[in-house]
């Protein structure tokens, strides 16, 4: 299989804590991968890691650009991360400007599918606007990996019960994807695989094995880990 | 590097057009007072809060350059521009022209303002605004728009590895001491300018390389 990314001996902490102490993970093509963990299990320090947000604190995140190619890794950004000035129009301009492979067309195209108004400051969006705005702006280019933290945050339920046929509609074919999620029931039918994280290991698992071999959903299997982690 | 510099004006001109509008409607309205307004009661207050708003926006745009270059790094818009994957000392670079601008602007600006506030001085009174600087214009620009913004960035890195809760004030001080000694013994002539140009972009240059090793 092609991999975008490996992780190798990966160590990080903070204040003293770490969370991860020598991760291994192999991030290959075309796989939709689901993120599960606690709160405070590292979902978004992973996520942020194989973006280059962060360094590590020891190893190394490998990114193989020769198959992610020009475009890279997308990372669904929070709206706190704008400037206070900046509109919505901001935003598409901005992502423009630096990733050659965003599609202004299709952005601006999803944002009048959902009613976002281009003119408007993205800090008097509701939250669940903001959100969607940052999604359209990840999906709207044509990377090989795409990294989400929590896509549903904040969005109504309608939505969220349409996120699934919105991403399959939106993403390029072939791209892999990385979403740290607590909608399990909602989203586990997309995942291939899933990366269960708790106490700073991570557990990679494809989850046809997981309904065929458990005979379990996955969040049943998540939780029953999640259970066996509490009682031990 | 260019879509970087393009963002830089856009960031200025959205962050600081209104003041900027403003001081152009300030200056208009000065240019229109006649010069015996100073000796009207009522238009004091006017001219002194003309002045007041003269120096702060001086005094601020003075200081601008060099913190557009050190808030990249605060938390709240950084991970917006990291994402983009511009390695730091080209973000650096980029953010110079873009104070550059805004400093060359204020400066004329402050010194459009003292011309047109000195027409309301009488004999009997202050001078409602001037500035006098510790250089001429232009050497004044260059340590505002550029040396002040680099040394400063430079060791606010530097200390963000070893002490972070005071890293302003320590990057403060070695600044201030690097500027006083290039003020008393800078002849500024080309050894000078050479000289300080490959200090400035070693300082540049490494600072990035602090700033992608151990930042976040």
């Amino acid at each position: 299989m092609d991999e975008l990314l490996q992780m190798r001996g990966v160590r990080k902490g903070y204040g003293g804590a770490y969370i991860f102490q020598n991760l291994d993970l192999t991030v290959s093509k075309g796989r939709i991968v689901g993120l599960i963990g606690d709160n405070g299990t590292g979902k978004t320090t992973l996520l942020r890691l194989m973006a280059g947000l962060i360094p590590p604190d020891d190893g190394e995140v490998i990114r193989q650009e020769s198959i992610l190619g020009k475009s890279g890794i997308s990372y669904l950004a929070d709206s706190s991360w704008f400037y206070g000035w900046m509109k919505v129009r901001d935003a598409v301009s901005f992502y423009s400007n630096f990733y050659q492979d965003f599609d202004v067309n299709k952005a601006r195209l999803l944002l009048q599918e959902s009613s976002i108004e281009p003119g408007k400051k993205i800090r008097h969006l509701s939250a669940g606007e903001a959100q969607r705005l940052c999604m359209i702006l990840a999906v709207s280019r044509k990377a090989g990996l795409y990294l989400m933290d929590e896509p549903a945050s904040g969005m109504d339920p309608a939505f969220k019960k349409k996120l699934k046929h919105f991403l399959l509609s939106c993403l390029p074919e072939g791209a892999a994807v990385i979403m740290a999620t607590h909608l399990l029931k909602d989203l586990e039918t997309l995942f291939d695989d899933v990366i269960l994280l708790k106490g700073g290991e991570a557990l990679c698992l494809r989850t046809e094995e997981i309904r065929e071999k458990c005979h379990k959903s996955v969040e049943e299997y998540y939780l029953e880990v999640r259970n066996n982690a509490g009682n031990a | 590097m260019l879509a970087m510099l393009k963002w830089e004006i856009t960031k200025t001109v959205r962050r600081l057009g209104w003041i900027c509008i403003g001081y152009l409607l300030l200056l208009c309205l000065l240019w229109v007072l006649p010069a015996g307004a100073g000796r009207i009661g009522w238009m004091q207050p006017l001219l002194l809060t003309s002045s007041t708003f003269l120096a702060l926006g001086a005094f601020a745009g003075m200081l601008y350059p060099t913190w557009n270059m050190v808030s990249y790094f605060s938390k709240d818009s950084y991970f917006m521009e990291r994402l983009t994957g511009v390695p730091y000392w080209k973000v650096m670079l980029a953010k110079l022209p873009a104070g550059a601008g805004e400093l060359l602007f204020m400066m004329a600006a402050a010194r459009a303002g003292e011309a047109l506030m000195a027409k309301f001085c009488v004999a009997s009174s202050h001078g409602y605004f001037s500035m006098n600087l510790s250089a001429s214009d232009p050497v004044f620009f260059l340590e505002a728009a550029v040396f002040v913004p680099v040394m400063f960035t430079f060791f606010y890195l530097l200390f963000s590895e070893r002490i972070k809760s005071f890293r302003m004030f320590a990057a403060f001080l070695p600044t201030v001491i690097l500027l006083t000694g290039i003020n008393k013994n800078g002849d500024f002539g080309w050894k000078f300018y050479t000289g300080a140009a490959v200090l400035l972009a070693l300082m540049l240059w490494r600072a990035g390389g602090i700033a992608s090793k151990h930042y976040e």
